[in-house]
């Protein structure tokens, strides 16, 4: 074996994890510990991990990596001759597209988003992310959603449960 | 005319959008109209459609791609022969990084993470995303910010803005 390929076996485990996020998106997309923890926080960030691991060790070997390659498109194509470097950028598509998804079925949970919507959507984006990111920006488009969206995405956090700081912080607020 | 002969020049206005979503972000981070409707979904929703175009145009040049082949890393290589294929791969890193480069801001925004801490997960996103995803993990975490933005992360959105209903509640819980 060439010292300079990476092993095929990471780049299975890494599609393997990166299902099993999905998986648990499509299956459980309204519970916390799917949409959040697990989809859009561990899996993730243990994609991230081999990310960093990649791309330390692959960055230095024959034909090293260089950030001038970043300037061009044939410099990405040539940057990807090395193995590890092009594995780093499928770790990166895939860790990044499923945080996003995860995302997307929280806010689809936030704004009360049909499920049938949302699986569509959620299809879409792991075959083809941008595909899956314009349907939602549709879907999200409709009903006011995004309003919502926009809503939960700014409100300040609170010490204990948001909703019920809010309404506990009222009686300041209207003095 | 070569068709492939456009995805070099594409790449540039391609990072030039990046580029100005990224810089908006680093220059208003607490600014919900930078942080959440430009950085976070103009930006991606326009590259998004950049990449529906570019993969619909270049899917059937030669080399022809197959979806199959991004189930091994050679298949992945061979597809990016193909530059216009190259560049929708490109697109959807720099969208995802941005949408989530934007996410960071704004919790970190919602959580009242100061700028100095965002700031370099911020950049590092922008170049190396599994870098400055991490950073950002264990910043949260050192600030014990977490279980705050799983909670935020549930709660339900309402109709009007949340603190210009507030009042009206108040008046009911007193």
């Amino acid at each position: 074996m060439n010292p300079f390929d990476l092993p095929p076996i990471l780049y299975q485990i890494a599609l393997a994890l990166e299902l099993i996020g999905w998986v648990a998106l499509l299956a459980f997309p309204w519970q916390r510990w799917a949409n959040f923890w697990l989809a859009g926080v561990a899996i993730p960030q243990t994609l991230a991990l081999f990310y960093i691991y990649s791309l330390i060790t692959f960055w230095f070997l024959p034909r090293h990596g260089s950030f001038r390659d970043f300037l061009t498109l044939e410099g990405v194509y040539r940057l990807f001759d090395n193995q590890g470097l092009l594995f780093v950028a499928v770790l990166n598509i895939i860790a990044m597209t499923l945080a996003a998804g995860a995302w997307m079925t929280r806010k689809a949970a936030q704004s009360g988003m049909p499920r049938f919507l949302l699986t569509i959507c959620l299809v879409a984006t792991v075959v083809f992310p941008g595909i899956g990111f314009l349907l939602f920006a549709i879907v999200a488009s409709i009903r006011g959603r995004w309003a919502l969206i926009s809503n939960v995405e700014q409100v300040p956090a609170v010490e204990s449960q948001p909703v019920a700081a809010i309404v506990a912080g009222l009686p300041q607020v209207a003095k | 005319m070569d068709p492939l002969k456009f995805p070099p020049i594409l790449y540039f206005v391609i990072m030039a959008v990046v580029g100005v979503g990224w810089l908006m972000l680093l220059l208003f981070p607490r600014r919900h109209w930078a942080n959440f409707w430009f950085a976070g979904v103009a930006v991606p929703t326009l590259l998004s459609l950049g990449y529906v175009i570019l993969l619909i145009l270049f899917w059937f040049q030669p080399p022809q791609a197959d979806y199959g082949d991004i189930f091994t890393l050679d298949g992945v290589y061979r597809t990016f022969g193909n530059r216009g294929l190259l560049l929708v791969a490109w697109v959807n890193i720099l969208t995802m990084d941005l949408v989530i480069g934007a996410w960071m801001a704004r919790k970190a925004s919602q959580t009242r993470m100061p700028y100095v801490y965002l700031l370099p997960c911020l950049v590092m996103t922008f170049i190396f995303a599994g870098i400055g995803f991490t950073m950002f993990a264990v910043a949260m975490a050192f600030g014990e910010r977490w279980p705050a933005i799983a909670a935020l992360e549930q709660m339900k959105g309402v109709k009007a803005n949340a603190f210009a209903i507030a009042p009206e509640g108040a008046g009911k819980v007193s």
